[in-house]
């Protein structure tokens, strides 16, 4: 049994991002990146799926720019098989990967597509789901927990105000959600190892795919700057600015 | 026949004389350009390693800063955390692949110790105990046998590794050992003795022992001791100021048999041998210092932009602006000596011992400046047990102490500079002979060495660097390549004026040990500055600043230690300090 992970190169959770001055994006220029924590769980669910001996192959993918080898040979570390780079310049949105995602599954033949939820950059949480739609397969997003069996895929869904059981045929698409489970470190001698497992390069032309965006982005803006609290003297003063400044009583 | 000031060279692919010392050159005037430009650069693929190396180690070691505290104030590493170091493959990082190991280069290891180092000192120790000195000796000088047999175990962590040469008489003056190993008819050995202030030596499985082995003091040899063999003994954990979750115990051996296979190197190689394994791994102390700087930067830069005083942040305050641009200023040359050096010893460099303990003395002396600097910034907080600060400034305090003084070192950087200037004056008085004997031959050598003289020793501007400095730096690369001259000449004149009893002249060679400190240093920064790629944004334009800013510094200091090498109160100052040792305590009082 096949796993593909697509995974996501982004901007690392503990960096504080700057917006280009220009508004066109966030500048990362010496920012460090990472693999996207979500895609970081996929991959530790499908390697752990392969100790388990229920898969055999976990292929990691990547779509976006040639430093994105970086993000896949992390996956190799800790624990993939090997890697596909599907490589572009374009500034990459949710359709244009699942497009080419869809090109790449029809070599692979996976029987479970394990993506991250959503990346904490775009935080579109769209990809899963549009690659779900343009394949036909069924989904079962957001998994705290995933069992495979019998030729089917046993998903708990963590859903508003509870969990849902689902199960379903394969091959399935599955998105992870954060308590799926804790993705271990990739230890060093496993980094040294994944220098030397397979990565394939192909561009979006060479699987006939456009991954031009259809979105296009106006301006990014950085939240606005907190403004500074004020310290009130009772709790009547502070009833009455709750109810007359803040407007957050009646 | 030729005074040969050069020195025959072999160049390696790099363009680096292999032969050469930069810093020992620069006693003798000499700006050894090759071995500084261009400024190495990590190969790409080791590039990507190192930074998928310091990503999981970031994964791995933010979120236990609370159980770094916590272990400082327990002074000790619980187990699990150790088992953690081993399956990440910490004790294996300079074990080639075929043991087991990761095989990094110098450089590499420095960088990941650096990165170590920016959380938590203990935790780095323990790694860097093992690989920069611990099990260093076997990788340098171990037969194949031997690392057949040990490296595998080491590599996984199953054995953790400890150097021990320290004893209680035998510190800075470490010839001076009295553990003794006596060979026996079969030829083991039988060890007898103690050493103290073990780094690794209670939790380590594996002691690089150095013990006298022949009649003469000095005469030592080097074994790999197991700590599981009869009569090897740990003593308590010592109760440290810093760096205390690190294991630091005292190790005894009462009549232990080493058999002879564990003998290292040759019989009586022992003091060389440890000197080579503290010289190559002097990098790993540097990285640490390194690692320290910057998380010590990245508090103070925080604290400044948070803390407001007066209505505006600090960051706004002159003083405080002094402090962070000095931090930066300090992290950015130790980083790029230490860098230097580690690739020295990866190219292959034979003679790097002075630039290595240059980099140690200065990187560790730039960390403590840089706590002490970061808790000012801090204020009160600084003060206060529930903010990094006193703890970084504790564990920084071991930094210029241990694995050579700073003072030891300083005596070592000088006293091996005017041994290579003294070589070039007896080369030419034995030359002077031929003067005498073959007068046309002599005539060659002794215009030679006066032309030379006259280069090294007048300030006439021969432009040196000139095709590898930016123009922006020209005036830079002109305060190197004048008091270079300047010290070529005054290592002269104190070597004829004083001869062998230059030797106790510690004031004046501790003098001529800062100069050569700022101006390798200051060329370290110079040369990685040069090399940066010019992408007409502010990282490169203050990168620029600092090698100015650098260079200015290193300019009046040096200024200041040439003219106190010929003009100073030292003989008063010994005087008083007689005194006051005399009476045994401060002598005066307003009473």
């Amino acid at each position: 049994m096949k796993v593909l992970v697509p995974v996501k190169r982004v901007v690392d959770a503990n960096v504080k991002i700057r917006v280009k001055p220009d508004k066109s994006g966030v500048d990362l220029t010496n920012v460090k990146m990472t693999v996207n924590p979500f895609c970081e769980i996929a991959i530790e669910e499908a390697v752990r799926m392969k100790e388990a001996g229920t898969a055999t192959e976990v292929v990691a993918v990547a779509v976006g720019v040639s430093a994105c080898q970086e993000q896949l040979r992390t996956c190799l570390a800790l624990g993939a098989d090997r890697a596909v780079l599907i490589e572009t310049d374009v500034d990459i949105q949710p359709l244009g990967v699942a497009t080419a995602l869809k090109a790449l599954q029809e070599k692979e033949q996976a029987d479970i597509i394990l993506f991250g939820k959503q990346s904490i950059d775009g935080d579109n949480g769209q990809t899963g789901q549009m690659f779900a739609a343009l394949t036909g397969m069924p989904q079962g997003t957001f998994a705290s927990e995933v069992t495979i069996e019998n030729g089917k895929a046993y998903v708990t869904r963590e859903v508003d105000g509870g969990l849902q059981k689902i199960s379903t045929s394969l091959p399935v698409v599955i998105t992870t959600d954060l308590r799926l489970n804790e993705p271990r470190y990739a230890s060093l001698p496993n980094i040294m190892k994944a220098k030397k497992k397979q990565m394939d390069i192909f561009t979006p032309e060479e699987l006939g795919v456009d991954v031009t965006p259809t979105l296009e982005v106006l301006s990014v803006e950085p939240p606005p700057v907190r403004a500074a609290g004020i310290k009130v003297e009772s709790v009547e003063e502070l009833v009455d600015k709750l109810k007359n400044e803040a407007k957050v009583i009646p | 026949m030729n005074i040969d000031l050069d020195a025959s060279s072999t160049p390696d692919s790099d363009g680096l004389d292999l032969d050469a010392s930069v810093a020992k050159s620069l006693f003798v005037g000499r700006i050894t350009e090759e071995n500084l430009f261009p400024y190495p650069r990590i190969d790409a693929d080791e590039a990507e390693t190192l930074r998928m190396v310091a990503n999981s180690l970031d994964d791995f070691l933010q979120d236990k800063r609370e159980d770094f505290r916590q272990w400082d104030r327990e002074s000790a590493q619980p187990e699990a955390f150790l088992q953690s170091l081993r399956e990440l493959g910490l004790f294996g990082l300079i074990i080639p692949g075929d043991f087991g190991g990761i095989g990094l280069s110098n450089a590499g290891y420095t960088r990941v110790v650096e990165q170590l180092s920016s959380y938590d000192s203990s935790a780095a120790l323990t790694v860097t105990a093992h690989s920069s000195i611990g099990m260093k000796g076997l990788l340098l000088f171990g037969t194949d046998e031997q690392k057949a047999r040990y490296l595998p175990k080491l590599a996984s962590g199953e054995m953790i590794a400890a150097f021990c040469l320290t004893e209680s008489g035998a510190g800075s003056d470490a010839a001076s050992v009295k553990t003794k190993a006596v060979k026996n008819q079969d030829g083991s050995w039988t060890l007898s003795g103690e050493k103290i202030w073990i780094t690794n030596g209670g939790i380590g499985d594996f002691y690089t022992v150095f013990a006298r082995t022949g009649n003469d003091p000095g005469e030592l040899s080097a074994f790999f001791v197991e700590r599981s063999w009869s009569g090897v003994n740990t003593g308590a954990k010592e109760d440290k100021m810093g760096i205390r979750a690190s294991s630091t115990t005292s190790v005894s051996f009462s009549d232990v048999r080493v058999p002879a296979e564990n003998l290292l190197g040759e019989e009586g190689q022992g003091f060389k041998i440890a000197m080579s394994i503290l010289n190559n791994g002097r990098t790993g102390l540097g990285g640490g210092s390194v690692g320290g700087m910057k998380a010590c930067i990245a508090l103070a830069t925080a604290q400044a932009l948070e803390r407001k005083q007066f209505g505006q942040n600090i960051a706004e305050f002159g003083l405080i602006k002094e402090k962070i641009a000095q931090m930066a200023i300090d992290c950015f040359a130790s980083e790029s000596v230490v860098w230097m050096v580690a690739h020295y010893i990866d190219s292959g460099c034979k003679d790097y011992s002075v630039e290595a303990a240059i980099s140690k003395v200065f990187a560790s002396e730039a960390m403590q400046r840089t706590a002490n600097e970061a808790l000012q910034i801090a204020g009160g907080n600084g003060f206060m047990k529930e903010f990094p600060y006193e703890q970084i400034v504790r564990d920084s305090r071991i930094l210029t102490i241990f694995e050579g003084t700073s003072e030891i070192l300083r005596l070592y950087i000088a006293l091996s500079g005017i041994k290579e200037a003294g070589r070039l004056l007896e080369e030419l008085a034995e030359n002077l002979e031929d003067v005498f004997n073959d007068p046309i031959k002599g005539l060659g050598v002794l215009s030679e060495y006066a032309g030379r003289r006259l280069a090294q020793f007048t300030p006439l501007r021969r432009d040196r660097m000139v095709n590898s400095v930016p123009a922006t730096l020209r005036d830079e690369a002109l305060i190197y390549d004048k008091y270079t001259a300047e010290l070529g000449r005054v290592a002269d004149v104190l070597l004829r004026r004083h001869g062998r009893d230059i030797v106790g002249k510690q004031l004046a060679m501790r003098r001529l040990a800062d100069i050569a400190i700022d101006l390798f240093v200051g060329l370290c920064v110079l040369a990685r500055v040069s090399s940066m790629a010019d992408g007409g944004d502010a990282r490169y334009e203050q990168a620029i600043n600092v090698a100015k800013l650098f260079s200015q510094q290193a300019k009046r200091r040096m200024n200041q230690n040439l003219r106190r090498i010929m003009r100073n109160e030292d003989e008063e100052l010994k005087e008083l300090a007689l005194f006051v040792s005399s009476e045994r305590a401060y002598p005066w009082d307003v009473l």
